[in-house]
């Protein structure tokens, strides 16, 4: 008799605290949880991308991070980081676009006001019919480009 | 900029619409030189983008040759006696010859003088004359150097680079104009002396290369040892220069 309640005792005992130390466990869980561990590695790739190109071309230190440096392009990736306008949150998160104008390219134009023959061998087709010289302008880079 | 100096100009353009069968064509890419200022800022500029100008018979052969940029009244007025020069060379009795003399005699002009002869337009049309030649077709032109310093002392050393128009009284184009009159097509007539009925393909390596200073057989258009004599990190030295860098070093 006496050994029957001594164990119902115990039973009781043993689950109370079990409780307990549950419910305290979870609460301090709750208060002094560390913050989420991916914030921590974004900050350090972000940081660590924005300062790679400057010390890799000052101190030709690139091999500290090899890791980093084959991630992306290094030609093109600075000027991106480097731009003020990139780093604003508003702009290079919502528009997803480069902040930086497109450069102009080497577009066609008109080759001026003259009315040019399209090849040489017309020209001196043309020259047969007409008696007029030939005009034969030689240059580096063609007549039609922005930059000639 | 000859596009934009010579060939958008309505002057000019009439001037080779109504005489010529204009045609360009292209010797090799132009060099761009690109400067990335790291901060997205990026300009780009061409590098000596050389122009030469032919004047052509029909079957191909050249008449003359106006080496470089020239300011629009100067190559309106070269372009017309170089018209007016082929109009003659079917009447003279040996026209090879007539070119070689031709060429000749502007070269020991420019070298003597300073300037080329001027040729006498409607020298045909003369009463008197028995014989086109180039004793007929020449004569000296003082009335043109002094056009030419008057233009000099109007143009600009900075002007509006806005106004395409502007970039005619450009002062360097003035001077480029006239060290392609004065040095340059000196060395132009003494090639064509020596092969008067020439085609372009026979001279415009040697035009470029010996008159203009761009040699257009050189991927490096003769910067090789400016760029990479001096030039610390071997590794970056493209293969073909290495051999010319070390030589160039080890003196």
């Amino acid at each position: 008799m006496l050994i029957k309640r001594s164990s119902a005792a115990l039973f009781l005992l043993l689950t109370a605290s079990t409780s307990s130390l549950q419910v305290f466990a979870e609460d301090f869980v709750a208060q002094k949880a560390p913050p989420p561990k991916f914030e921590m590695t974004r900050l350090d790739i972000s940081k660590r991308a924005a300062e790679f190109p400057m010390k890799s071309i000052i101190g030709n230190r690139g091999a500290r991070y090899p890791k980093l440096a084959d991630s992306f392009d290094v030609g093109t990736e600075p000027a991106k980081l480097a731009n003020p306008e990139a780093v604003s949150p508003a702009k290079s998160v919502d528009s997803n676009k480069p902040s930086v104008k497109p450069q102009p390219t080497n577009e066609k134009v008109e080759p001026g006001k003259v009315r040019w023959h399209k090849a040489v061998q017309t020209a001196l087709d043309a020259s047969k019919r007409s008696g007029k010289p030939v005009l034969l302008f030689q240059m580096m880079g063609r007549l039609d480009d922005r930059f000639c | 900029m000859a596009r934009t100096v010579l060939f958008s100009d309505e002057a000019v353009a009439k001037a080779i619409n109504e005489k010529f069968e204009p045609v360009w064509v292209s010797v090799r890419p132009v060099p761009t030189v690109t400067i990335d200022f790291g901060n997205g800022k990026k300009i780009t500029r061409t590098l000596h983008g050389n122009v030469a100008s032919y004047v052509l018979n029909a079957d191909g052969s050249i008449i003359d040759i106006l080496p470089g940029l020239y300011e629009p009244q100067q190559y309106i007025s070269r372009l017309d006696q170089l018209w007016w020069v082929h109009h003659y060379k079917p009447m003279t009795r040996d026209p090879v010859a007539f070119l070689a003399d031709y060429h000749q005699k502007q070269m020991v002009a420019i070298k003597t003088s300073g300037t080329s002869l001027e040729v006498r337009p409607n020298a045909d049309l003369t009463k008197a004359l028995i014989e086109i030649n180039t004793k007929s077709i020449l004569k000296a032109s003082s009335a043109i150097s002094k056009v030419t310093k008057a233009r000099m002392e109007g143009s600009l050393e900075h002007p509006d680079f806005n106004e395409p128009k502007a970039l005619a009284s450009w002062r360097r184009v003035h001077e480029d104009t006239d060290i392609n009159e004065n040095q340059r097509r000196a060395q132009v007539h003494e090639m064509l002396a020596v092969r008067p009925n020439a085609h372009p393909e026979d001279v415009t390596k040697k035009l470029y290369r010996e008159v203009l200073h761009a040699d257009i057989d050189d991927p490096y258009m003769g910067l090789g040892p400016t760029l990479f004599d001096d030039y610390p990190f071997r590794e970056d030295v493209p293969a073909e220069l290495r051999t010319s860098h070390a030589v160039s070093n080890s003196h």
